[in-house]
């Protein structure tokens, strides 16, 4: 399949089975998103001129433009979709984190220099991966405070938006995530990795 | 988490949604009404609050923005491309990918070449067109760029995927900075280091190749240690929005500006990088700054974290350099740890940087290009003049820097250091002492126990501040507490100017007995400027703080200065207190010092003899302070070359000590040195090497490992071990003594230097002395002057080496200066002249002027016969050199009388040689080339079986001192066979 070219009716086939419980349309949507994600990340750093960022929030919401295409996305739809691209994201950002850190600790490092191997990366890339196990316990704790963040900080999405598709107001989503943040800095300073 | 924790966390949570939008006052009255129910929920729901109080900017920005890096290699593929054949070359491994692209190792496709190179693969979104015209049109430069420091670009073009590429020489080696930090690099080795990335650099910008994009992981050390620059005029193929090097005059349009950043990495950047200004040279000396700063500190200069290019351009604007010595105090544990430094160096490591490298660093990290080191070349000559222990071109007052001169001998050094109070405890006291004295009088009465009060409470304060975590031991806590007061002094009590003073006074002299000279000297001026703003010349605190700063001078080696401050202050302190009061007798010593220092021995004597005198009658013949005042007065004695009576007042003077303060006090090792140094001087080496080896750990421990009084125990041991021929101990010592010397810019690093000369010259390594004598010379020169004495030796230390190698003209030259030299300072019979003799002796032979030789070298024995005596190696070296000019002019000789005669002249002065040396030692060394030149004699004169039987015993001692392959050795078993 080029890129220009998605099937969207089956995207949303495919959040319909999902939202409908089917776990291995969960697995199918995931790989669809994550893949649509990485496209778009590439087109985006190509045209970007260095030091500008990846950005997440237009990244994940051109996969949203792209993946419904003319398909009426109900709020639940979107509710289901957005979880799952922030968690693609989500995942995206921590497994190279990790796997960074592990090219770092690796030892005998890289033969010739590149841009994107400097040091600073690892530290990010540490941080991340801190606040990655963080979150999970934030998980086990209150699931949804958990999403918030991932929504968010992950696929970058404002709390209106966030508040719109959880049918709450801007106001409450801003209390939740201050207090996911609270809860995420106190795993944090307890592993000794305050921010 | 279980569930009890799980319901207690929602509970918290509910009550830190409710109150989350109250003000922090009524959110408290809430936290504190549920705590009178339920303390463990209050508790948590008020560090719930903490922690959002805490938050700041934490999660503010979207991952998104922090992660770029992170997911490039996500996005671009990633499929195996190993096989893939790019231009002529194969591609075999993947060494590496990054925000540029990929970087592979790869072979030549034709195999015409083993050698493994690097092809780098730039990435798509590249202008590739663009980047094609650049190469072509710089192609021809960078192929020239040929230096052992730098990576070879071999090619380049546009791969069949359409992508750029590079193909560069692959350097096997690990960035500089894991280089140090695995290693453990010392400050002087990465200092070291630098030099030749350095020199690179500058041989790059002689071909107009500017780097642009210098940073730790572009420049590889190997593992033979060996640097080696990656990258070299890539950025500027890649496109950094300048059209010409150096001559980019017009601003490029702002689209460039932001396509410039495309290369650049901003933490290494220049401040015109940036911000879109003209790429000179200049930019990979501020590089190469930043470079150092990382390499000493563990940290970059600026942070330079804006992820925007305006933010950056911002933040660059708005900069200023962060002071060396600020940056290493801020250093965690964990930082310094990671740093890699040797053990010792570590906890010292904000004063080995303040001084000359932070200068230096300053001067290369300036914003402004043109104010930076002129080249990449000067920056390197910068940090060799560091490690020679030179002056800095980059020091800001060099008036004043090259004025400077230290203590010229070991012994006046001693004096410096030992003027001063007893320990820090005793120096603080020591001014509270003096507030309470001026207590007593009335005049003074209330101001200065006001001021006592307030120093007392300034001292507690500063001692309850330091931070026990940072303290490593006494002398560094010590250390810490001056630093940290000297800043403190200055902030805290700017509206006491008298405490001031007061403080900086007593500072000024605890600075001086650890070695920090130049702040011990800028804090005794502050406290006079501050005392003369307030009280008259005659007044006794003025005439205390000049005492303090002439002592300061002398310390620093400004004597005249000294003598100046100390005898303005004398008669006051006279008039102020007793002819035998403690501020008398510290400015008389401090006098006698400048004295002696200044070559005025029978003044000195006489100072030191009253003071003696003084202090005996005063403290008890068995105190302290009389052994101090006989250790000043032997080295008073010393001066005036009446050794024996030096010695024998140093012992007593250590036997004194070692009753009052215990054999491991520092004052009582201090002592010991200078009594093992005038051990040495009457001839009793053993007594002197055990005394200066008892000495030196506990100098060691004491005053830290790196202090100048360390470097010169060293030495004498250094001198012992070469008079006894033990050369691999004194090279140890006397390397151990250049790297204590070096950073500290003392006049010694070329004794140390000459004396590892010399070692290189006993062992026959010309070409090494030669070097080693070159840089002592210029360091003795720089220090010292031209027609100083140690500059004159070392001057003829360097002909020596020259002849040696051959360069007869230039050893001549240079000898014949030294010899000049030594006449103008010692007269034409003196000692110093012997070895430049001996030498331009042998030069003269070499060119074949016997005759010449011989004037030379009956001079020789002439004023060794009056200055050593017959029974002497030296004059028996004197003699053998005549035997050798003889043997030369008999075989010039036009008639057999006049042959008949020189042979014969010869074989008196030989064998009168080889007795002297037989009879001082029967297995002396040098035996065996002696009794080969008996055996060339010999041949000459045809004596068959003094040829014999000399070239057998000449061949069996060269077979045990240089081995059977030895050139002298084969000839001595061709004559004795013969």
């Amino acid at each position: 399949m080029s890129e220009s070219e998605v099937d969207c009716a089956e995207i949303t086939a495919l959040l319909r089975a999902v939202e409908g419980g089917d776990r291995a349309a969960v697995g199918d949507l995931f790989e669809r998103v994550y893949s649509e994600l990485r496209k778009i990340a590439r087109r985006q750093l190509r045209a970007a001129p260095p030091l500008q960022t990846l950005n997440t929030t237009e990244l994940v919401h051109e996969a949203y433009v792209r993946l419904s295409g003319a398909a009426k996305w109900s709020t639940r739809d979107r509710f289901h979709f957005y979880a799952l691209t922030a968690q693609a994201m989500r995942r995206v950002l921590i497994d190279h984190a990790r796997k960074r850190t592990r090219q770092k600790r690796g030892g005998r490092g890289i033969a010739l220099s590149l841009a994107a191997l400097d040091v600073p990366v690892a530290e990010r890339a540490d941080e991340l991966i801190a606040l990655d196990g963080a979150l999970a316990r934030l998980e086990e704790t209150d699931a949804e405070l958990a999403r918030i963040v991932e929504w968010r900080f992950f696929a970058g999405m404002s709390t209106e938006e966030i508040a719109e598709l959880h049918g709450v107001s801007d106001r409450t989503i801003k209390r939740r995530w201050r207090l996911a943040r609270a809860f995420l800095l106190q795993e944090l300073a307890t592993q000794g990795l305050g921010a | 988490m279980n569930g009890s924790s799980r319901a207690r966390f929602a509970a918290a949570g509910r009550h830190f949604e409710a109150w989350i939008e109250l003000g922090p006052a009524a959110r408290a009255a809430e936290v504190a009404a549920l705590a009178a129910t339920d303390p463990e929920l209050a508790a948590a729901v008020a560090a719930l609050f903490a922690a959002d109080d805490s938050a700041g900017d934490f999660l503010a920005a979207p991952a998104g923005v922090a992660a770029r890096e992170l997911v490039s290699d996500w996005v671009e593929t990633t499929e195996d491309r190993a096989g893939e054949v790019v231009g002529a070359y194969r591609l075999l491994a993947l060494l590496g990918r990054g925000g540029m692209g990929e970087v592979w190792e790869a072979e030549r496709v034709d195999g015409h070449f083993e050698q493994r190179v690097a092809v780098k693969l730039l990435k798509r979104g590249v202008d590739s067109d663009e980047v094609l015209r650049r190469f072509l049109q710089e192609r021809q430069i960078l192929a020239r760029l040929t230096h052992p420091g730098i990576a070879r670009l071999f090619d380049g073009g546009i791969g069949p995927d359409g992508r750029p590429y590079f193909v560069l020489e692959k350097v096997d080696g690990e960035t500089i900075l894991d280089y140090a930090r695995r290693n453990r690099l010392s400050i002087a080795e990465r200092v070291g280091l630098l030099v030749p990335v350095a020199q690179a650099v500058d041989a790059a910008h002689r071909q107009l190749v500017v780097h642009r994009d210098l940073k730790p992981s572009n420049i590889l050390v190997t593992a033979s240690g060996e640097v080696k620059l990656l990258d070299f005029g890539i950025a500027k193929l890649l496109g950094d929005g300048q059209s010409e090097d150096a001559d980019a005059s017009a601003s490029p349009a702002p689209e460039l500006t932001a396509l410039g950043l495309r290369a650049l990495t901003p933490a290494y950047a220049a401040p015109e990088q940036i911000l879109g200004e003209p790429v000179t040279t200049a930019t990979d000396v501020y590089a190469l700054g930043v470079v150092l700063h990382e390499l000493l500190t563990g940290r970059r200069p600026h942070p330079r974290a804006s992820t925007s290019a305006a933010a950056l351009a911002a933040e660059v604007t708005n900069e200023t350099l962060p002071r060396l010595t600020s940056v290493v105090r801020a250093l965690t544990a964990d930082e310094l740890a990671r740093l890699g430094l040797p053990a010792g160096e570590s906890p010292h490591l904000a004063r080995r940087l303040a001084g000359d490298l932070e200068t230096i660093l300053a001067r290369a990290l300036d914003r402004a290009p043109e104010r930076r080191y002129t080249s990449a070349g000067a920056l390197a000559d910068d940090l060799q003049r560091y490690l020679d222990g030179r002056p800095v071109e980059a020091r800001p007052d060099s008036r004043w820097y090259r004025a400077r001169k230290f203590a010229r001998r070991h012994r006046v050094a001693v004096v410096a250091a030992a003027l001063v109070a007893l320990s820090l405890i005793a120096g603080l006291s020591a001014a509270l002492w003096q507030a309470r004295r001026a207590a007593a009088n009335a005049a003074h009465a209330e101001a200065s126990s006001r001021r006592a009060e307030r120093v007392q409470g300034f001292l507690i304060r500063l001692f309850e501040g330091s931070d026990p975590d940072r303290a490593q031991g006494e002398t560094i806590t010590a250390r810490q507490l001056l630093d940290e007061g000297a800043a403190r002094i200055a902030s805290e009590l700017a509206e006491e100017p008298e405490v001031q003073a007061a403080l900086w006074d007593a500072v000024s002299q605890i600075e001086r007995r650890l070695g920090r000279n130049d702040v011990a000297l800028r804090l005794a001026r502050d406290a006079l400027a501050e005392r003369r703003k307030l009280l008259p010349d005659s007044d006794r605190e003025v005439a205390l703080a000049r005492l303090t700063l002439g002592e300061a001078l002398f310390a620093n080696g400004d004597l005249q200065a000294a003598q100046a401050e100390l005898a303005a202050a004398l008669p006051v302190l006279v008039a102020s207190f007793a002819e035998e009061s403690d501020e008398v007798l510290r400015a008389r010593s401090a006098i006698g010092g400048a004295e002696l220092q200044l070559g005025d021995n029978a003044a000195a004597l006489a100072s030191s003899d009253f003071v003696l005198a003084l202090t005996r009658r005063k403290s008890g013949a068995d105190s302290a302070e009389t052994a101090q005042a006989l250790l000043e007065h032997a080295m008073a004695l010393g001066a005036a070359d009446r050794y024996a009576e030096a010695e024998a007042a140093a012992a007593e003077s250590v036997r004194i000590f070692t009753l009052r303060l215990g054999a491991n006090h520092p004052r009582t090792a201090r002592a010991r040195m200078t009594w093992g140094e005038l051990l040495e001087y009457v001839g009793k080496r053993a007594e002197a090497e055990s005394e200066l080896e008892t000495a030196l750990p506990v100098v060691e421990r004491t005053m830290g490992e790196g202090h100048p009084e360390v470097g010169q125990i060293l030495l004498r041991l250094g001198f012992l071990d070469v008079s006894t021929r033990r050369y691999d101990e004194a090279e140890r010592r006397f390397t151990r003594a250049l790297a204590i010397f070096a950073p500290l810019d003392h006049y010694e690093t070329g004794t140390c230097l000459r004396m590892l000369g010399q070692v290189a010259f006993a062992r026959e390594d010309y070409r090494g002395a030669e070097a080693l004598y070159q840089r002592a010379v210029d360091r003795f020169r720089d220090k010292l002057g031209a027609d100083d004495q140690l500059t004159v030796t070392a001057v003829g230390n360097l002909g020596m080496a020259r002849v040696r190698l051959g360069d007869l003209a230039s050893g001549r030259e240079l000898l014949a200066r030294a010899i000049a030299g030594n006449e103008k300072l010692f007269g034409v019979e003196a000692d110093e002249l012997r070895v430049p003799l001996l030498y331009l002796g042998e030069a003269c032979r070499r060119a074949g002027d016997a005759a010449g030789a011989l004037v030379h070298h009956r001079r020789v024995l002439e004023i060794a016969l009056k200055t050593i005596g017959e029974a002497q190696l030296g004059t028996a070296n004197a003699r053998r050199e005549i035997a050798l000019d003889l043997l030369a002019a008999a075989a010039t000789a036009s008639g057999t009388t006049a042959r008949q005669a020189a042979l014969g002249e010869a074989r008196t002065m030989l064998d009168a040689a080889l007795a002297v040396v037989a009879a001082i030692d029967p297995e002396h060394p040098r035996l065996g080339e002696w009794r080969l030149d008996s055996a060339r004699l010999a041949r000459a004169a045809g004596d068959r079986d003094r040829r014999r039987r000399d070239a057998a015993d000449a061949a069996r001692r060269l077979t045990t001192a240089h081995g059977p392959g030895y050139p002298l050795t084969r000839e001595a078993r061709a004559l004795a066979a013969g």
